[in-house]
């Protein structure tokens, strides 16, 4: 069985910072983490290696290069290989053109089955899964909450995708997009101790735009479909705290603020 | 011999109400607050003591300790658990726990002399709230505040976040008794002041249970004026600018009670709704209210005289109500256990150090530089900074906070996280001619560096360990390096 993983280190939202005094957002500043929808498709895969371990697994990321650690320990966890698509060129990509690269990545390998995440932390739109799929002319299932089996012999998966207050089970050949859920019970196995060291530049590869071989047209702002013609940023205002003591009363005007405020139907 | 002739021998001197074998509490007092996170997953890797026993007298403490010293039993003595340096850690297969929740007497209040006296079992909110309601104060408030024990406080050298005004523990013990591995009890008076050779209280002051058994302490009393506080906040530009408004303060002779510098990421876990995106300094200013005054006077000239660090002031009810809510109750400690069983998880750690003025601000830079550049895990970190929170007329401590995600297996937390971060801190500061720790003790964990932390005068301390514990059965491995115990660090 061969996977693909799609995996996009985001900025850690909690830590990013807008300057006020120079009108940026400080990106740089803040921590990378790995998203956590696909990070819950990595830990699907590894469990998938674990069951079978002829199981092969690349992830694949389209990050800055400073997301180098994270793919190293992926491969510490037991990922086969890592590739980063970095270059500077690559700024200002939006999701069609993230996904033309990853795709034009992913065509030069045969899988079963590529697996990611549904959205992404930081902007959430769920575009690339489905842009990818259509690039590879795959099928892709979306929001899938479990994976409930798989024959890669006959060539076919069955899922289950949350879809608010129903489970739909559908049954899907492969090879496939599949992207996942957030999972929390499904977790990144934990780094052994001794791998923590481990050198991996055999099983981690960096490729710029020249090794992909696209035309630089396909890239960046000029490949983007999407273009931003101006940013604006609120204004934020200080507003007076209002003060409650930790019982009824203070409860009860919590309440009271918030419904006024319409973040509470009464 | 093996544990069940430990706990043979313990029942030749105490019945059996007074000793706890359940396995439970066995594992619970295995290890204390370093390694919690294993301890929560139920990954440790330290023997479990014998028995945990808990004598009703300072007589039951002499035999106990007595019979352990005969027999080589290893003793870790205990009061209320919020050890945070490994001091609870047991490393021998045959160990005691001796536990002061027993001697949990209040013995006296003495309001016209300013002293009480407790048994080292006793809380120090539960001695707090009995002043409190004369008008007093103890003037200690370390944030375990309603949980930690006078014996456990005193044996660690703990300190207080009113620390600037009323010093630390060591500024407050008047006497106190105490009880040695031979069995012997020494009682030290309660006196003023003394120039009856060196100050001997400071043998078991700080001894974090590796030289005696703290039974009683006597502890002086403040007035309290709570009414009075004021509180001040700024937003600086940087640690070193707030540090130096501090030292103004303390150099011009003032006594705030609080007196704080936080870093910007050390701020934001603090003061997330104010502090937009600076560092912090803050003050408390307390007493009668001519002191208030003035107190309050000083900090604003030393604001005034160092302004081209301040950004702005911060709305003193912020700080006021900061203030409130900074203690750990034991249901605190608890839900963050719970959250490490059940969420895999938990925030960091700290390394609390202090220096001279001049070092400070030195030492803040290359820790945080060398950590960033130097330490492998350092795309796992998800908070690096720290603050200034004790402050002398000659200089302040540095307390490192650290947190981050946690990627290797709960039992290797430590060392692949705190130790190498911990070791940069240590290094820094043993270089600089600071102290590795402030207030937390040595435990188990900085045991390596005790001889570099002391230099010639280790001679004094190794002569006290001994004088008093030839047969080494205190607290095995508390403040004293021992190759043994090594495999437990690494
Ligand atoms: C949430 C939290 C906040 C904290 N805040 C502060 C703070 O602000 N300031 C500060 O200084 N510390 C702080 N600490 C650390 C800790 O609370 C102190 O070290 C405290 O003094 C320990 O007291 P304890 O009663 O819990 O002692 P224990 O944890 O039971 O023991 C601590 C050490 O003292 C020894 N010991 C205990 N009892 C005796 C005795 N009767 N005779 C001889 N040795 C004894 C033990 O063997 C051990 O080495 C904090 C800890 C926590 C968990």
């Amino acid at each position: 069985m061969r996977i693909a993983c799609m995996l996009k280190p985001v900025l850690d939202v909690g830590e990013l910072r807008y300057n006020r005094d120079r009108n940026v957002l400080e990106r740089d500043r803040a921590r990378l983490v790995l998203n956590p929808e696909d990070a819950t498709a990595v830990a699907m895969a590894l469990e998938l290696k674990r069951a079978d371990p002829a199981a092969t697994i690349e992830v694949v990321s389209m990050a800055p290069r400073r997301a180098m650690p994270h793919l190293e320990d992926l491969v510490r966890r037991g990922v086969d290989q890592a590739t980063l698509l970095t270059d500077r060129r690559h700024a200002g990509s939006d999701t069609w053109a993230t996904s033309r690269v990853l795709a034009h990545h992913l065509a030069t390998r045969d899988f079963d089955l590529v697996l990611c995440g549904t959205h992404t932390l930081d902007s959430g739109t769920g575009q690339v899964p489905a842009q990818v799929a259509e690039a590879l002319d795959l099928p892709l299932m979306a929001g899938v909450a479990e994976l409930v089996d798989l024959n890669t012999e006959e060539g076919w998966a069955v899922v289950d995708v949350d879809a608010e207050d129903v489970v739909l089970r559908f049954r899907v050949g492969l090879p496939a997009v599949l992207a996942f859920r957030y999972a929390p019970s499904r977790t990144l196995p934990p780094i052994g101790y001794g791998d923590l060291t481990r050198d991996v530049a055999g099983q981690v590869a960096v490729l710029g735009f020249d090794a992909l071989g696209m035309d630089e047209s396909e890239l960046g702002l000029r490949g983007s479909l999407t273009q931003v013609r101006r940013i604006e940023t609120d204004a934020l205002e200080a507003k007076d705290p209002i003060r409650v003591r930790a019982d009824r009363e203070g409860i009860d005007e919590v309440f009271r603020t918030l419904a006024e405020k319409g973040f509470l139907c009464r | 011999m093996d544990k069940n002739a430990v706990i043979e021998l313990v029942a030749q001197v105490l019945p059996a109400s007074q000793i706890n074998t359940a396995a439970d509490d066995l594992y619970d007092a295995s290890a204390d607050r370093y390694k919690k996170y294993a301890k929560a997953r139920k990954v440790l890797d330290v023997p479990t003591p014998a028995a945990i026993v808990y004598p009703r007298t300072t007589t039951e403490v002499a035999q106990i300790l007595t019979m352990c010293n005969e027999h080589g039993i290893n003793v870790i003595p205990r009061a209320g658990k919020t050890a945070t340096e490994g001091g609870l850690e047991n490393w021998k297969e045959n160990t005691l726990v001796v536990d002061a929740r027993d001697l949990d007497r209040i013995l006296e209040i003495d309001e016209y002399n300013m002293q009480a006296t407790v048994e080292a079992g006793v809380t120090l909110q539960r001695l707090e709230d009995e002043v409190n309601k004369l008008g007093l104060t103890t003037g200690h408030s370390p944030q375990s505040k309603p949980v930690a024990k006078y014996g456990g406080l005193v044996a660690t050298r703990s300190i207080g976040q009113f620390s600037t005004l009323y010093g630390g523990i060591e500024d407050m013990v008047v006497g106190l008794e105490c009880v040695f591995p031979d069995g012997h009890v020494s009682r030290i008076k309660n006196v003023p002041r003394r120039a009856g050779g060196p100050d001997i209280r400071h043998i078991a002051i700080g001894n974090e249970g590796a030289l005696c058994y703290i039974t009683e302490v006597t502890v002086k009393l403040f007035r309290h004026f709570p009414e009075n506080n004021a509180f001040f906040g700024y937003l600086v530009a940087d640690v070193a600018s707030g540090i130096k408004v501090l030292r103004e303060v303390m150099a011009n002779g003032y006594r705030p009670s609080v007196a704080r510098v936080y870093s910007e990421e050390d701020a934001r876990q603090h003061f997330e709704h104010f502090y937009k995106g600076h560092c912090v300094l803050l003050f408390m200013a307390e007493g009668t209210k001519g002191i208030v005054q003035a107190t309050s006077a000083g900090i604003e000239e030393a604001v005034e005289k160092f302004s081209d660090g301040i950004l702005e002031p911060v709305d003193p009810r912020h700080i006021a109500s900061w203030f409130e809510h900074l203690n750990w109750s034991q249901q605190d400690i608890d839900d963050e256990f719970q959250e490490m069983v059940d969420g895999d998880s938990h925030s960091g750690f700290t390394t609390e150090v202090s220096a001279d003025w001049a070092t400070i601000p030195v030492l803040y830079d290359r820790v945080i530089e060398r950590v960033r550049s130097e330490f492998p895990r350092a795309h796992d970190l998800t908070m690096l900074g720290g603050h200034s929170s004790h402050s002398y007329v000659n200089g302040t401590n540095m307390y490192f906070v650290y947190n981050y995600a946690i990627n290797c297996a709960p039992e290797d937390e430590m060392r692949v996280y705190h130790h190498p971060i911990q070791r940069i801190i240590v290094e820094e500061t043993l270089k600089l001619g600071g102290s590795m720790c402030h207030h937390h003790g040595i435990g188990k964990f900085r045991n390596e560096w005790t001889k570099d932390e002391h230099g010639s005068a280790y001679y004094m301390l190794d002569k006290l360990k001994q004088a008093f514990d030839p047969r080494g059965v205190m607290n095995f491995g508390t403040i004293f390096y021992q190759e043994e115990g090594a495999r437990f660090q690494r």
